[in-house]
């Protein structure tokens, strides 16, 4: 609360910062592979990354989130970390992505520093109703189509399935699931403030490029 | 205090020396059950460690537990998840090999202002040492003998024991194998304690070892 004028430009809103938003996948070789990539996207234009790594074990995690959180700054991304609070306050991420199953959102809000960040994925508007109570910041909503890269997923919901939940929230929207850069435009017209993407750019030949196109596809 | 022939400390009195891990090879509802009957056999530690298990039912057990232990005055201890660990208000946390690193751990635990107990689990000489001089509180060493968690593989046996034993200067629990009649010999080589998994109590599996 400070009254000196701040000299570095004020952060943008937290929906512009979610629109081009990064997916990692355990699908890679190694450490240093998830963090080239990622590195990659970011030059390309993502916004955000969410480490998620389904498997790694512990270690793994913990490394890819302390060189994620040196490469994101560098970008001015934001970093958040999928289901463990643990690793992502060791790690000084700006917060947690939570799912149905994981720690409930109120014993993870009690457990992050304040001013973290919350993302919730709900699968039924209870689900969703209950984590908005509890306090989040923005939404995971999906699959808005097919996906390959969560083999956990339900069923699409397609973009009518996405423009409804947008329609009934107040929070921040960012559609998951299936997303391509030539798809990309179609989600955030919903109302959607960005799109979650792991398969398109993440996982792509060239996450650069892919991010680049995705970037100009959302006429950014 | 006064009057009474002086008994020397224990080497380490905050370290519990039976240790129960598990669920390991049972469903994880049935393991209170288990916890149960340990927890009246002398018990004095016990372990939630679920290897990829959801936050969210972790944390339900856990909660189950920390009412159990508590009552009993033991200690609950929770594998890998130091959120989970944080939230249930365990006592401690066992960290593997591929674990968090002990030092962000005790910063966890200081930002969220509750101590934390942090147990390493060690394979060999090597990574004894490191866990001992990165300040864990204790060291679960094993397999000692064979046993259905690493079916087809010796026991690093009883002399590897005893020599890690005398390598560390912090309390060592050894695990794999260990059943009641072998305790003794197993603090005769230097062990601080014992961890058992559920064949200690002869409960058949009922999940995927």
């Amino acid at each position: 609360m400070s009254c000196v004028p701040r000299t570095e430009p004020l952060a943008a809103p937290l929906a512009a910062r979610l629109q081009r938003y990064l997916v990692t996948d355990a699908r890679v070789a190694d450490v240093d592979d998830l963090l080239a990539r990622s590195e990659a996207a970011l030059r390309g234009g993502i916004t955000v990354v969410q480490l998620r790594a389904r498997g790694w074990d512990d270690r793994r995690l913990w490394q890819a989130a302390s060189g994620l959180r040196r490469i994101s700054e560098r970008y001015g991304a934001l970093l958040i970390i999928n289901d463990r609070v643990d690793v992502a306050t060791a790690s000084d991420a700006d917060g947690v992505h939570l799912g149905v199953g994981d720690l409930p959102v109120a014993v993870a809000r009690r457990l992050l520093p304040p001013g973290a960040l919350l993302g919730f994925s709900p699968e039924t508007e209870a689900d969703r109703l209950e984590a908005e109570a509890a306090g989040i910041d923005y939404l995971g909503v999906g699959p808005v189509y097919g996906t390959q890269t969560k083999d956990d997923a339900g069923a699409a919901i397609g973009l009518h399935g996405l423009q409804r939940v947008v329609a009934a929230t107040a929070l921040p929207v960012v559609g998951i699931g299936g997303i391509a850069i030539d798809t990309a435009a179609a989600v955030v017209a919903t109302g959607a403030v960005g799109v979650a993407v792991v398969g398109a750019v993440f996982l792509a030949a060239d996450p650069e490029l892919a991010a680049r196109d995705l970037r100009t596809a959302l006429g950014a | 205090m006064s009057g009474q022939a002086q008994i020397p400390a224990p080497s380490a009195p905050c370290v519990p020396t039976r240790h129960l891990v598990g669920p390991l090879g049972m469903a994880l509802a049935d393991y209170p059950v288990l916890v149960e009957r340990a927890l009246a056999s002398g018990c004095d530690a016990i372990h939630l460690r679920l290897p990829g298990g959801a936050g969210g039912e972790l944390l339900a057990m856990a909660r189950q537990l920390r009412t159990l232990t508590t009552a009993a005055g033991a200690l609950l201890i929770v594998n890998e998840r130091v959120d989970v660990a944080l939230c249930a208000m365990a006592d401690g946390v066992q960290l593997g090999e591929r674990g968090l690193p002990l030092a962000a751990v005790r910063e966890l635990a200081a930002r969220a202002g509750q101590p934390l107990h942090i147990g390493c689990s060690v394979h060999d000489r090597a990574g004894a040492s490191a866990a001992a001089q990165a300040g864990a509180d204790w060291l679960l060493a094993g397999h000692i003998f064979a046993s259905a968690s690493h079916p087809g593989e010796d026991g690093r046996g009883l002399p590897w024991l005893t020599d890690l034993c005398r390598a560390v200067p912090v309390p060592v629990i050894a695990i794999g194998g260990i059943t009641a009649e072998r305790v003794p010999q197993v603090l005769a080589a230097g062990a601080h304690g014992v961890a058992f998994g559920r064949a200690a109590w002869a409960v058949p599996t009922t999940a995927d070892d």
